[in-house]
């Protein structure tokens, strides 16, 4: 976790797409205290190559071939203990908390807590 | 505001930045944290070849903002490059060919592709530690690889070349990293799991797909390809890395191909994710949402919002959520008598009107700032309601010789005697060389539109006149009237003057 000082906007209706990450801070009493959802950070995207006129496919994997790396910027919340990472798997977020949103990717303790 | 920003790992650990990195600013609209936030970073830039970034910003901020949205949205954006040099120019298996030594290990034929241009092992770290530092309110980090071979990437952070169709390609992969758009291709390739996108579905029932509001109801679904139907909103198979089953909205969009129009859909969705991070609106007085009046003034309400080069954004005003006809500016000016006593609300609704959406159930496009304002001793705004609290027009309750009338066009409560200083007196008015102009002024607490208010001047009390030869108006303002004789004193018998109000 790094510090940093900037003139950073509140966050408006975030998007919410399958695929994409989201990510929020929760607190020691399990209470959701920041989130925030990014663009999938291993879905590659090339663009096809213009000069060749009838590219042909090609077999291809998509997805890195090595671990990525992705920051998530959050408000100073003192009471995070812990950020859990999800793949969104749903359309529309759901209404309720119940509701799967996706595979968990990752649950890591905040230093320090 | 400050934050804090936490930086989650995924297995790479993050490597310190050792070179000297400068920001320059490219282009600044406004603060950061209500703009968007466009930065650059240079790579496989030796120090010799540096001073060519700027220009290969440039270019690619010049073609960014020759596009739709980005051309009328311009000034919703702020543009940064943050330069910094690698011990050597040129990417990994590049034009030149090999291993490169630079700075964020940028390489093509990333997975065997060659097009695909990534940034490598320590490269993903080094450049968000540049952006932490340089401006950690980044929305769209895109490095430029000094390497003139065709490649690019999206993710995290999108990757370009300096080819001549790096521009282009810069756009495309911040469709991707910025406004979450799908490729809108239709080569199988294995290995890749489709979903649903603002520009692809599954979805084949016309009233179901996300882009219904797009498609003319004459257009078959799905939608040929054909050249008839190259220009209009479909359903067209073949999406997102398949060629079955998987659709898109165009026939060939920038999503698809470069050189290409940017899409209907796509363009909307890159204007939903510009307003997914920033208001329309910047800045409003009173800056607090709670206003108390313990007198008589005149209120006044205002906005700052953002604007496109075609003015589709509006504001309308609201009182008690009854809509002012009329009051559609950034000021809203309103006297307290006319809230009245007690609880009110103004409220401003700003809506970006842009035919360039169609879908906006968040309702992005659109923000209201609202103020509760708590009103006393505030009197009825208009006649009819003036009679209605204090009787009839010739009632005088506080016996002070002023009617109710009077003190209606006066603005001073009938229950109580008229104060010194809320009294019409009489004063002479300095003219040319001796002369002296009787001169009656009027103090009130507002301009009244329901009743006439008109001074006049008589030399036997019986006849009394106003107007041009008889009067002259020195000041007209809402809180106070000032009108002179048109003649001096010393003309004629005395000379008198009358405050003249007259109800319809």
């Amino acid at each position: 976790m790094e510090e940093v000082r900037g003139v950073f906007r509140r966050e408006r209706t975030p998007l919410w797409q399958a695929g994409m990450l989201y990510c929020r801070l929760v607190a020691s009493d399990g209470r959701v205290v920041g989130e925030r959802t990014i663009p999938a950070p291993d879905h590659v995207c090339f663009v096809l190559d213009p000069n060749v006129s009838t590219e042909a496919p090609v077999v291809a994997r998509l997805t890195p071939d090595a671990p990525v790396l992705f920051q998530v910027r959050f408000d100073g919340i003192a009471e995070a203990v812990r950020l859990d990472v999800h793949r969104i798997s749903t359309d529309t977020r759901p209404a309720d908390s119940a509701t799967p949103i996706g595979p968990l990717l990752g649950s890591i303790a905040i230093p320090g807590k | 505001m400050n934050a804090r920003l936490l930086l989650l790992t995924l297995l790479v650990a993050a490597q310190s930045a050792r070179a000297q990195a400068t920001l320059h600013t490219v282009e600044s609209n406004g603060p950061r944290d209500k703009r968007i936030n466009i930065v650059f970073l240079s790579e496989a830039y030796s120090a010799a070849d540096l001073p060519n970034f700027a220009s290969h910003v440039d270019t690619a901020v010049t073609y960014l903002f020759s596009r739709e949205p980005w051309s009328q949205y311009r000034s919703f954006c702020n543009v940064f490059r943050i330069e910094i040099a690698s011990n050597q120019s040129g990417a990994d298996n590049g034009i030149a060919g090999g291993s490169r030594d630079t700075y964020f290990h940028s390489g093509f034929n990333t997975a065997s592709i060659p097009q695909l241009l990534t940034i490598g092992g320590a490269g993903p770290s080094r450049a968000f530690t540049l952006l932490n530092q340089h401006v950690p309110e980044y929305d769209i980090p895109v490095v430029i690889v000094n390497d003139t071979k065709y490649g690019g990437s999206g993710g995290s952070i999108a990757v370009a070349s300096v080819h001549s169709l790096s521009a282009r390609v810069v756009e495309h992969e911040i469709g991707h990293s910025f406004a979450g758009l799908a490729d809108e291709y239709d080569q199988d390739y294995a290995g890749f799991f489709p979903s649903e996108k603002p520009n692809t579905t599954a979805q084949t029932v016309r009233s179901l797909i996300r882009w219904n509001a797009w498609i003319d109801a004459t257009t078959p679904v799905a939608t040929p390809e054909e050249p008839e139907y190259d220009s209009i909103l479909g359903l067209f198979e073949g999406s997102m890395y398949r060629t079955e089953d998987w659709y898109r909205p165009h026939n060939n969009s920038l999503m698809r191909s470069l050189n290409r129009p940017v899409g209907n859909v796509n363009r909307e969705q890159f204007l939903l994710s510009i307003y997914s991070r920033i208001d329309p609106v910047d800045s409003w007085t009173p800056i607090g949402p709670l206003v108390e009046v313990g007198d008589f003034q005149r209120l006044v309400f205002g906005l700052a919002s953002k604007q496109s080069t075609t003015a589709s954004v509006q504001t309308q005003w609201y009182v008690d959520e009854q809509l002012v006809p009329g009051a559609t500016g950034t000021t809203f000016e309103i006297v307290s008598d006319a809230l009245g006593n007690g609880s009110h609300s103004v409220r401003a609704q700003t809506a970006d009107g842009t035919p360039f959406v169609r879908n906006d159930p968040s309702q992005l496009l659109r923000q209201n700032v609202s103020w509760s304002v708590t009103l006393t001793n505030q009197l009825p705004a208009t006649l009819a309601a003036w009679r209605a609290a204090f009787g009839s027009d010739t009632a005088n309750p506080a016996r002070d010789g002023y009617v109710n009338l009077a003190k209606y066009a006066l603005g001073t409560d009938p229950a109580h005697p008229i104060a010194m200083s809320r009294q019409p007196f009489a004063s002479f008015t300095p003219g040319s060389g001796t002369d002296r102009y009787l001169t009656l002024s009027v103090p009130r607490r507002t301009r009244r539109s329901d009743v006439g208010s008109r001074v006049e001047i008589s030399d036997d009390l019986a006849t009394w006149t106003s107007g041009p030869g008889h009067t002259v108006t020195l000041e007209d303002r809402d809180d106070l009237l000032v009108v002179r004789d048109a003649n001096p004193i010393g003309i004629g018998p005395n000379r008198s003057m009358r405050l003249r109000v007259q109800a319809p």
